[in-house]
């Protein structure tokens, strides 16, 4: 007869051992590289298939929409280069717009092009506006 | 009134800190006077902070631009409303409710809990002091809401329009009460181990401001997901944020509490354990409140990267550091009473309910932080999003769900083999046969059919459950059978409560795998006369129109149904903001299934509109589950009523015989 404290000691570390299995496997399935515009070219061509997360700021003058195919084309660019987005994925934040921070998450394809599935814009924070003193 | 509101927080700081200091001093001499005056000390700290808080809405009703924080956050035509709810939209002016609601939960703390704690009051009151004194140092001296501006304005900056909707006047206030609440239990489980009285005392003091916890914690959740679904346009109303991560996290351990608090109590085990967890709780608040302050994470929220991360880091290592040695320090005289005698009993199901809330609690966070680690340890920034989340705890969330219809039904130590096979047969064939039906009409996914067998069989035990319940009320009392049902919410609140609390969760539950597995989504881009279908709905773009009124202009799309009814899905530019357009998304709630949809772009002449549909399945459900849970927690809280009348003050008598009663019936 097993004492029930081995039982107990049994139950918990199969428990432990699925969670942790369950967690390793799915970093390893979902995981995606956080990357500035400038390490994502240096890594070219390994990185083309690989899941990436570029954040960068939206150049104005790129914005290009074409609302029959659904497409969306801008220059996000940061302090170590300027990256052509193409994004298809749909959902354009509200905010979108000439000079926000956005995150677009996708492929570095080999053309140059970073094709998105996935755009993120970074909500301008209220917090950081100041009050400007009124123009005399 | 800048100089008043300052003048009360600096006051409440030194009060704050005399109640500290007064409890210390007052504990080791043993002085009883001292006692009470660090009470009115704490009792004039509410009062002050009651006023700096007063002087701050005051602030903003009276447009107030001399104050910095009331020129930032709101604007002279602003609706009232909205100018109110400005007091928790910035960082010291939510530290500052943060204080406020702390201060109002200490001062009902000891005007409630005074009697029943006389030896514990001390120790609680020194801790309650010491925590205000945190953020009343913070709000005096680091982060003012009472800064004034050098310069005079004519108009303040306003709040951001996405803001300016009635869930901001619930959901944020709601959140934060729902992390500061965990601070009461957490200052009495330091209590209790300061003071030694580790006996079960404390814990019976705590299960109401417990369940305060979960209840204001859980609707701050729903109704942060409800305002995302309604309100941000992405179609869905969970997204695995850090932000919505760490108030999740709090809530689960707490959740994990509430129920091995129940193990301790019936056969006094499990006593290291329960204040882990609620100081896990109180430390994960903490934790989630500094990650979302100190832009050590990137999150869709916009909090501003600020200086106060580092105090709080401070106070998080502080309260570690505390909380670890007090409990090391005690260890010896935290000794069970009992020991667990089989993996099938009550108890072990708690334990292993806990086991699975601290396995998705591990998950979330090492999925929240991972940027920060694998910066650290391998140099490279790597991110973890949405389907990490879903494919850990989806399958831990199963097994929850599991524990969650068999526990109920163990009775405690241990079961037999008749009373198991007695207890499930029925609620394992009603599941079944759900799972037959399920498949033969053609439910292939695994992760539904999972899903919803789980959702069936702890609906079936619960239905089970008060069926007994009923049926052996009747037999006693020879009341109706629906006067029966009613008594046990009256007589036994705290486990039908519970219960309630459950068939909440199952009613989200079901939301939550149908929306997760069946949801339809397509983006689409028409001319007018266009038709697109998404699942069994057709919609046909009959053109944009463009409407203007005071504060905004509004393009709005006129899409047509097959039955003659019209939507108008828009998106909004607001004169004061035009760089935070807000969309009008237009949702056709059924029982069954939601059709949402938003209007994402234009081309500039008009002639072609970009939507995105989706077809949510069941999400009205998750309101519903979340409204059930909430009433199901003031069910368990409200004072019992024994059969015999008058409020319970001993344990509870003979539970074995209640419980035969129960099965036998």
């Amino acid at each position: 007869m097993i004492s029930a404290k081995l039982k107990f000691a049994i139950a918990g570390l199969v428990l432990a051992v699925a969670v942790g299995y369950l967690i390793f496997n799915s970093v390893s399935t979902s995981a995606e590289y956080y990357m500035t515009v400038g390490e994502l070219k240096a890594k070219a061509p390994a990185i083309y298939s690989q899941n990436v997360r570029v954040a960068g700021l939206v150049d104005g003058a790129s914005i290009e929409k074409d609302a029959r195919a659904g497409t969306l084309k801008f220059t996000a660019e940061d302090s170590s280069g300027k990256l052509p987005v193409v994004y298809k994925g749909g959902a354009v934040p509200d905010i979108f717009g000439p000079g926000i921070q956005v995150v677009v998450e996708g492929k570095y394809a080999p053309d140059g092009t970073f094709q998105a599935d996935n755009l993120l814009a970074q909500c301008p924070s209220k917090y950081e506006d100041s009050v400007q003193p009124p123009a005399s | 009134m800048a100089a008043l509101g300052s003048i009360s927080l600096v006051s409440a700081f030194v009060l704050a800190c005399y109640g500290l200091i007064a409890s210390v001093v007052a504990i080791r001499q043993k002085l009883g006077d001292l006692v009470y005056s660090a009470r009115n000390a704490l009792l004039g700290m509410f009062g002050l902070v009651t006023l700096a808080g007063l002087t701050l809405i005051a602030g903003f009703l009276s447009h107030n631009y001399e104050l910095q924080y009331v020129a930032e956050h709101s604007s002279n035509e602003m609706p009232p409303v909205y100018v109110i709810a400005a007091f928790y939209s910035g960082q010291q002016g939510s530290l500052l409710y943060w204080c406020w609601t702390l201060a109002i939960f200490s001062a009902l703390v000891v005007w409630l809990s005074w009697k029943a704690n006389r030896a514990l009051m001390p120790y609680v009151t020194g801790v309650l002091c010491a925590m205000e004194s945190f953020f009343l140092f913070l709000l005096a001296f680091i982060q003012s809401p009472f800064a004034t501006l050098p310069f005079h304005v004519q108009d303040g900056n306003g709040l951001n329009p996405v803001l300016q909707d009635k869930g901001m006047l619930i959901h944020p206030p709601m959140m934060l009460m729902g992390y500061m609440s965990w601070s009461i239990p957490f200052a009495f489980g330091i209590a209790a181990l300061l003071s030694g009285r580790l006996d079960f005392q404390w814990l019976r003091s705590i299960r109401r401001w417990t369940l305060a916890a979960f209840c204001i914690q859980s609707a701050g959740l729903i109704l942060g997901a409800w305002w995302a679904y309604h309100v941000l346009g992405w179609g869905g109303y969970w997204g695995w944020d850090p932000v919505e991560n760490a108030a999740f996290m709090p809530w689960l351990a707490g959740t994990a509490f509430l129920h091995s608090v129940m193990v301790q109590e019936r056969r006094g085990m499990l006593k290291v354990w329960n204040l882990t967890l609620i100081m896990l709780a109180y430390l994960l608040a903490v934790f989630g409140t500094f990650i979302v302050r100190s832009g050590v994470l990137t999150s869709v929220h916009a909090f501003a990267q600020s200086s106060i991360g580092p105090y709080f880091f401070g106070w998080l290592a502080i309260s570690i550091a505390v909380s670890v040695g007090l409990l090391v320090w005690r260890l010896p005289r935290l000794q069970g009473d009992s020991q667990f005698e089989s993996l099938v009993s009550r108890e072990a199901s708690f334990l292993f309910n806990n086991w699975l809330l601290i396995g998705v609690i591990v998950a979330v966070f090492s999925g929240t932080v991972f940027p920060i680690i694998s910066e650290a340890v391998r140099g490279e920034k790597i991110t973890v999003g949405p389907p990490f989340f879903g494919a850990v705890n989806g399958p831990i969330f199963l097994a929850l769900m599991v524990t969650m219809g068999i526990g109920p039904l163990l009775p405690w130590r241990r079961a037999s083999r008749g009373l198991f096979v007695r207890n499930f047969l029925k609620p394992l064939s009603i599941t079944a046969a759900a799972l037959v039906l399920m498949v033969a009409l053609g439910t292939r996914n695994p992760g539904a059919v999972l899903g919803y067998t789980a959702c069936v069989f702890v609906m079936a035990t619960l239905v089970f459950e008060f069926y007994r319940g009923t049926l052996a009320r009747r037999r006693v009392t020879g009341k109706s059978t629906l006067a029966a049902l009613g008594d046990l919410f009256v007589h036994h609140n705290r486990r039908y409560g519970g219960y309630l609390v459950h068939v909440g969760l199952v009613v989200a539950a079901v939301a939550i795998v149908g929306s997760q597995f069946y949801q339809l989504q397509r983006q689409v881009s028409l001319e007018p006369g266009q038709t697109a279908s998404i699942g069994k709905y057709q919609l046909t773009f009959q053109g944009l129109t463009t409407t203007k009124d005071a504060e905004k202009t509004t393009t709005s799309a006129t899409l047509t149904l097959p039955d003659g009814s019209a939507i108008h899905p828009g998106k909004s530019v607001w004169l004061r903001d035009d760089k935070n357009p807000t969309s009008e998304i237009v949702i056709r709630s059924t029982p069954f299934e939601d059709l949402y949809v938003v209007l994402s772009d234009w081309s500039p002449d008009k002639s072609v509109a970009t939507l995105l549909l989706f077809v949510n399945p069941m999400v009205t459900w998750l309101w519903f589950g979340g409204i059930i849970v909430v009433i199901g927690t003031f069910v368990t809280a409200w004072p019992h009523q024994s059969a015999s009348g008058g409020p319970r003050t001993a344990p509870r008598p003979a539970p074995a015989v209640r419980e035969k009663e129960l099965v036998t019936a």
